[in-house]
């Protein structure tokens, strides 16, 4: 019967009815087996029209938003055969495919913990959720991900008239976030779980929000990117990749400089090191010179604004913890270790209501003595604007003694 | 409040609260369900889980458990066959 439906609006028309059968409640696999006797192939950009179509006629967003997982399943057999396309390093499409990768690292080690659940001792239950949590801190990035589809790759699908991504995948991002935050929400309270009691979570809400997140990707890389290739333009690709890095990025960071093919058609927005100067109310810096200061400085600083977003950190030649570019744009309960979010969370709330400027805190680290100190960042006004970690490993400034009054270099 | 009807896809939370009889008849459905008596775990399940959720975990076919619950709020049972 497929030699028939060759006219693509027949086939969508054909697509249409049986999706609108799933609304009435009909078995997904019923449907599923008539629309693969039905159809041989189906175009990525088939689905797209048939959901603003069915829009169109009266199906209300939210109806195709909970059916859009029903229709990718149904449509899945074809979509297997569409190519995930290919991209050089660098270009925002590569980093959108890196990033998933790693979302699907972390998908796979969960799904192992939870495994592991099964045949858990109670002791272990803590452990394994503890595990869990902090990957779920992860899955928390894919939010900068989401953004940037949102703010960057969306509106040049609904420039050219196809709003389908935006009002049904944007929706399904909220619902991905909403899960996320709602799981690592109970994840703090779930240690006092028994073992039955943290299985029937992990399989009831952990399972469905990981399966969210991977179905997701799988409509990224099936239907919203082979799409976006065909529709962008290298130009407005680069538009994209400029403007990527003030999103931020998730568990992966784009290592490449990326030039589009044919040239950059715009000057880079970026500002150029030597040329503008940095003014302050106590000097001035070349942006060079101020990288390099930063660089420069024997502690290290982490900051984050007054919306809990890590938002810079100094590139340290020998940082004491390690910080990646893909840290920035996330909040900071996301960017530590379940056991002490909650001392973060006072620290910032004891600053934001001026209660506290300061919070110290030392320990040994590896035979090392480190010094971590948190300071609240106000205006003259006294505004809260964010809060300055500075660490500083103090082992050598301890161990001081008399003075040293005589030029003498360190041993490096 | 506007008729829910229920199948595989419905979230438990949209059910609970459009027929918070259901809750009840589901719980009586499998012994693993009564977890749902713990706070925590109604709370976020409820949000994210759908009847075919539900049913996956225990060893109940999604349509009983679909049409349990359908005929406790006076819906016809859905088609089963294949």
């Amino acid at each position: 019967m497929s030699e028939l439906i060759n006219n693509r609006q027949e086939r969508i028309e054909v697509m249409k009815n049986l999706i609108s059968q799933l609304h009435e409640g009909r078995d997904e696999e019923q449907v599923r087996r008539q629309l693969e006797s039905v159809l041989q192939e189906a175009d990525y950009s088939d689905v797209f029209l048939m959901e603003i179509q069915l829009m169109e006629e009266g199906i209300s967003r939210e109806s195709i938003t909970k059916l859009c997982d029903v229709h990718t399943n149904v449509l899945r057999k074809h979509l297997d055969l569409t190519e995930t396309p290919e991209t050089v390093p660098g270009h925002p499409l590569h980093t959108f495919l890196q990033e998933n990768q790693a979302l699907l690292q972390r998908t796979a080690q969960i799904r192992q913990l939870i495994s592991e659940l099964s045949s858990a001792d109670s002791e272990s239950v803590a452990s394994i959720i503890d595990k869990i949590q902090t990957l779920f801190n992860d899955l928390m990035d894919v939010d900068k991900h989401y953004r940037r589809k949102e703010n960057l790759l969306f509106p040049y699908f609904e420039k050219n008239n196809m709003p389908g991504p935006s009002t049904v995948m944007w929706t399904k991002h909220d619902e991905v976030r909403d899960y996320l935050k709602a799981i690592i929400e109970a994840l703090h309270q779930v240690s006092e779980l028994n073992q039955a009691e943290a299985l029937a979570f992990c399989k009831l809400a952990i399972e469905p929000a990981v399966e969210a997140l991977e179905e997701m990707i799988y409509k990224e890389e099936k239907i919203l990117f082979p799409t976006a290739m065909d529709l962008l333009t290298e130009q407005d690709w680069y538009e994209i990749y400029q403007q990527s890095p003030e999103i931020g990025f998730c568990l992966y960071v784009p290592e490449f400089e990326w030039i589009p093919e044919g040239g950059i058609a715009q000057s880079p927005g970026k500002i150029k090191a030597n040329e503008d100067k940095i003014h302050l109310p106590t000097g001035m810096f070349s942006l060079e010179q101020l990288i390099n200061v930063f660089k420069t400085l024997p502690v290290d600083l982490t900051f984050l604004d007054a919306e809990d977003t890590v938002r810079y950190f100094s590139p340290g030649k020998e940082r004491i913890f390690d910080r990646s570019r893909a840290i920035l744009g996330r909040k900071v309960q996301y960017c530590h270790p379940p056991k002490s979010v909650h001392i973060v969370n006072q620290i910032i709330k004891d600053f934001k209501e001026g209660k506290q400027d300061k919070a110290r805190f030392w320990i040994n680290l590896g035979g090392r003595f480190i010094h971590i100190a948190y300071y609240a960042v106000r205006n003259d006004a006294g505004d809260y604007l964010g809060t300055l970690e500075v660490t500083q490993d103090l082992t050598e400034l301890r161990k001081l003694e008399g003075e040293r009054r005589l030029l003498t270099y360190d041993e490096n | 409040m506007q008729q829910l009807e229920i199948n595989k896809f419905t979230k438990l939370e949209e059910i609970f609260k459009t027929y918070p009889q259901t809750e009840e008849t589901l719980k009586s459905l499998s012994p693993l369900y009564k977890n749902l008596e713990t706070p925590i775990l109604r709370r976020t399940v409820t949000k994210i889980a759908t009847l075919e959720k539900v049913a996956s975990v225990s060893s109940l076919d999604v349509y009983d458990v679909v049409n349990v619950l359908r005929q406790s709020v006076g819906q016809p049972p859905l088609e089963t066959e294949q």
